[in-house]
């Protein structure tokens, strides 16, 4: 027998780990969640936490430190915790919860006041000491957007961006920026305090299992690509449909609207999956190159072409589920007088190679008739002229869907014959149900991304210049929107799929968005 | 997601379970008439009323049992199996009292229904008995009903050791096979059976079984300053409880044969009560290696803790221990001269499905149990010369 890999250097590689087949555990550390007693954290950041902890995915040297203004201690903390995971989190058993539990601080201070910062620096040492954790630091800004520059500013100024024989990692929430603007200097900030391999901006959409099956779908299947192109492509559709209304983010969002909360983000990060080149490799940099190049491609829309290429609204009051819900005027916490748009969609190209030429319309909106996000690609009409006569309904192309939520999974649109004596056509769909295939539920998307965080896998991640590039982009539309006011706000009833005055983005290319 | 396992009745021409179609059962294995059964099974799932049936397969698993007596407890894991790994399942259940002529065929859909879909998840069942003399012919059979371009799967889910015709006839149509090494008796020592097998090919549900263990084992020397302590390392006990019959278990040889083969261990002897001697590949430093029988009489056959001493003086001092429910363990580690920092972790057994479908996700070589089960040989020989 002959030892693998055994030496007295502490960096050789863990012989134990070598062949176990499973994902390795991250360095031991700490998790620093500010805005720890926030709607965030208690519905998805500890009970994603507390799930990778009983998958023994996490170090056994390891803490979470929760930091909020709410003057509290470690156990009166851990009792808000412990209420969070019975109301959000897995049904884990008892002992596994309350080891969870044991490894929870908090620790009170404010996100602008630099000693407060002094004190978080020294109850890291105690608990590293106690717990006999390495140096090793996961910042999480579970906060309000407007308290990112001092909590990045104060990690810097403090030292905490850089721990001695360890590492110090940023999570930073989305929204990033709320124009091109906000966003470089935001970036300037924090490139001012830490290096990009530090930094994980965050869009939970990339942890969801069906955004990553679709990098799966596009390169381990070698049928799509000959045909993923501007020749065989006619239009590409991408929805992101939501059923809620503000349920008390009416403040949150009404600063925000649908481009900013969903468009500029998540949608943005479904077209650049769909769109982008082969990466070299599926880590890191290659995947964000390629995405970067994507929105680089985007043709902008100037300030006098947003009227024709794009279109927005606000949702009335009407039915949904059968029942009667407000407009967005009446909604708590939004202005009567806002120009907030709720729906938005637009209809943009990508200037390159593959799909020069291809439109691709994106939409997105709140108070739809139920909750769906998918993407569409339609592909071009066969010639149907051999069965004119017998189709017996309106032609309607080839479709690829890739459902994201609710039902994750792909479904292939095409046509049949009808059985019986007549040559008679039918669309027929056949679909794959990602949670019948693979019944296993997948992980909330916060375990992913947690996860990937603690162990320095960037991939899922948003890089600076792919929010700069995804704000430029976005900025002149938002610019031309708010100029024009209500102009160009067209209303749509709650319950529908979004004002008539979407037809217009579609109707240019003769298309028609898809029924949902 | 629970799975809605509908046993098929086991007389009768045909069934109905719990509104979907049900079994068909003739007497002989003829692959079409097979085939042509479980068409006619989904051409009644996709009549009115049963419209929200999808049938799914993602690979071909063929199983072999010792007995019709196992048929059960198998139908209950591929139940469970078919939420994440749906398969057309061919069962060969020996009977004894069947002549060799004598055959027997049941074909049946199995569905689950996944919440969140509207939609029954259905997979087929193939189950052939015969005389365990007439087994080995079953091969073809059992090649002409895999589906075209799914992988192939064996479970060899026998207490003998893979080995003779029918093994050997179906090794050769699949591209996997899995054994359960806890399944075999110690004696005589499997590991030899299985080594002598092209072991590389082989996957083993017992070896998935103890990936938990050497997960939380490996996370405490995941950290570069605990990792020089690998070294220090000089008494290794594993607490198992035996199977019926009082004998140690052969995951614990094989968990012991992990920790020999990752470090270099080498086998020197057999020390006092059943104790084994190694040493290590520096300076030839002895270490002890000890298999301490564990009482809990309701978890047969299933390791409890692991306890790792190190040098008197110097050395990180390691213990899991599972918890009386089997759910949990506690990792204690520390100096070994100072009080132990403890932790609980998910430690529950890993079951049939689980450790099943671990493997069925796997394709590759498993380099490192193609280089433990000799270890485990060696360990085993020495245990019961």
């Amino acid at each position: 027998m002959t030892s693998p890999s055994l030496t007295d250097d502490s960096n050789s590689p863990n012989p134990l780990r070598e062949g176990l087949r499973i994902r390795p555990v991250p360095d031991p550390a700490i998790v620093v969640i500010f805005g720890a007693t926030g709607d965030l954290a208690a519905r998805k950041l500890l009970p994603a936490l507390q799930a990778l902890a009983a998958g023994n995915f996490l170090p056994p040297a390891f803490a979470v430190l929760g930091y909020g203004r709410r003057d509290k201690d470690d156990n009166a903390f851990r009792d808000d915790v412990r209420k969070a995971l019975e109301e959000h989190g897995q049904n884990g058993d008892s002992a596994t919860t309350e080891g969870f539990l044991s490894q929870v601080y908090y620790q009170r201070g404010n996100l602008d006041n630099a000693a407060d910062f002094e004190a978080l620096g020294k109850r890291l040492k105690k608990i590293a000491a106690e717990r006999n954790i390495a140096p090793n630091v996961l910042f999480y800004l579970s906060t309000p957007p407007e308290h990112f520059e001092p909590v990045i500013r104060n990690l810097g100024h403090t030292g905490l961006n850089q721990p001695e024989n360890g590492w110090a990692r940023v999570v930073i929430e989305k929204p990033f920026g709320r124009d091109l603007d906000s966003a470089h200097e935001l970036n300037a900030v924090v490139a001012e305090h830490f290096g990009e391999e530090q930094v994980f901006r965050i869009d939970h959409y990339l942890g969801k299992e069906n955004v990553q099956n679709i990098l799966v779908f596009r390169y381990a299947n070698a049928i799509f690509e000959p045909i993923w192109n501007r020749r065989y492509v006619d239009n590409v559709q991408i929805t992101v449909a939501e059923s809620l209304g503000m349920e008390g983010r009416g403040d949150f969002f009404d600063k925000a609207g649908v481009a900013r909360d969903i468009m500029q983000n998540h949608l943005l990060q479904l077209l650049c999956l769909t769109a982008m080149e082969p990466p070299v490799a599926l880590a890191g940099d290659a995947v964000r190159d390629e995405k970067v190049k994507v929105v680089r491609s985007l043709c902008r829309i100037e300030a006098d072409d947003v009227a024709a290429q794009t279109s927005r609204g606000q949702y009335t009051s009407g039915d949904l589920n059968g029942k009667s819900v407000p407009g967005y005027l009446q909604e708590e916490e939004v202005p009567a007088d806002s120009t907030t748009e709720t729906y938005a969609a637009a209809r943009v190209f990508i200037d390159n190679w593959r799909w020069s030429g291809v439109p691709f319309y994106l939409r997105a909106g709140k108070r739809m008739p139920h909750k769906i996000t998918e993407i569409a690609i339609e592909f071009r009409q066969a010639p149907m002229h051999l069965f004119e006569e017998t189709r017996g309904e309106e032609a309607r192309p080839n479709a690829l869907i890739m459902n994201i939520q609710p039902d994750e999974g792909m479904a292939v649109r095409f046509y049949s014959k009808v059985p019986g004596t007549q040559m008679r056509v039918r669309p027929v769909v056949m679909d794959f149900r990602y949670g019948s295939s693979f019944g296993v539920e997948p992980p909330d998307a916060y375990e992913r991304l947690l996860l990937d965080a603690l162990l320095g896998d960037s991939t899922l991640f948003t890089r600076a210049d792919e929010v700069e590039e995804a704000w430029r982009f976005f900025t002149p539309i938002l610019e031309a929107w708010e100029a024009a006011g209500k102009d160009g706000m067209h209303n749509y009833e709650a319950g529908t799929w979004g004002p008539d005055d979407a037809q217009r983005l579609t109707d240019q290319d003769d298309k028609q968005w898809r029924r949902l | 997601m629970e799975a809605t396992v509908t046993p098929p009745p086991r007389t009768g021409e045909s069934g109905e379970a719990a509104g979907l179609p049900g079994l068909l059962t003739f007497n002989n294995a003829d692959a079409d008439r097979i085939e042509a059964a479980v068409r006619r099974l989904w051409t009644d799932a996709a009549a009115e009323g049963n419209t929200g049936v999808l049938r799914a397969s993602v690979l071909n698993l063929a199983v072999v049992l010792d007995d019709a007596t196992q048929l059960q407890e198998v139908f209950q894991t591929l139940g469970e199996l078919a939420n994440s790994h749906p398969a057309r399942a061919i069962i060969l259940a020996p009977e004894a009292n069947l002549t060799d002529d004598n055959i027997r065929t049941e074909v049946s859909i199995q569905c689950s229904f996944l919440p969140g879909y509207s939609r029954h998840v259905c997979t087929e069942r193939i189950v052939i008995f015969a005389s365990p003399a007439a087994m080995p012919a079953l091969a073809q059979t059992v090649e002409a009903l895999f589906m075209d371009e799914l992988r192939r799967f064996l479970w060899w889910r026998r207490s003998t050791p893979p080995g003779g015709p029918l093994f050997e006839r179906l090794a050769a149509k699949v591209d996997h096979v899995m054994i359960d090494s806890r399944r075999l008796s110690p004696r005589p020592n499997p590991f030899g059976l299985i080594a002598d097998h092209d072991k590389c090919s082989l996957r083993d549900l017992s070896w998935s079984r103890l990936t938990p263990w050497r997960d939380i084992l490996a996370q405490v020397f995941d950290p570069p300053q605990t990792r020089p302590f690998l070294q220090q390392i000089r008494h290794v006990e594993i607490r198992h409880v035996p199977g019926p019959q009082g004998q140690r278990i052969n995951a614990a040889v094989l968990l012991a044969a992990w920790l020999a083969e990752r470090l270099g261990w080498s086998l020197t002897g057999r020390g006092v009560d059943s104790e084994l001697l190694l040493t290590a590949p520096e300076g030839g430093t002895p270490i002890t290696l000890a298999f301490t029988p564990d009482s809990r009489p309701s978890h047969p056959l299933h390791l409890t803790a692991i306890i790792l001493t190190p040098n008197e003086g110097a050395g990180l001092h390691v213990s899991i221990e599972r918890a009386e429910d089997m759910q949990t363990a506690q990792l204690c580690m520390g100096p070994g001269d100072a009080p132990l920092a403890c932790k609980v972790v998910g430690m529950a057994p890993m079951r049939d499905p689980q450790a099943l479908a671990r493997e069925l996700d796997f394709w590759g070589r498993d380099e490192i149990y193609c280089r433990v089960i000799p270890i485990a040989h060696q360990l085993a020989e020495a245990l019961d010369p």
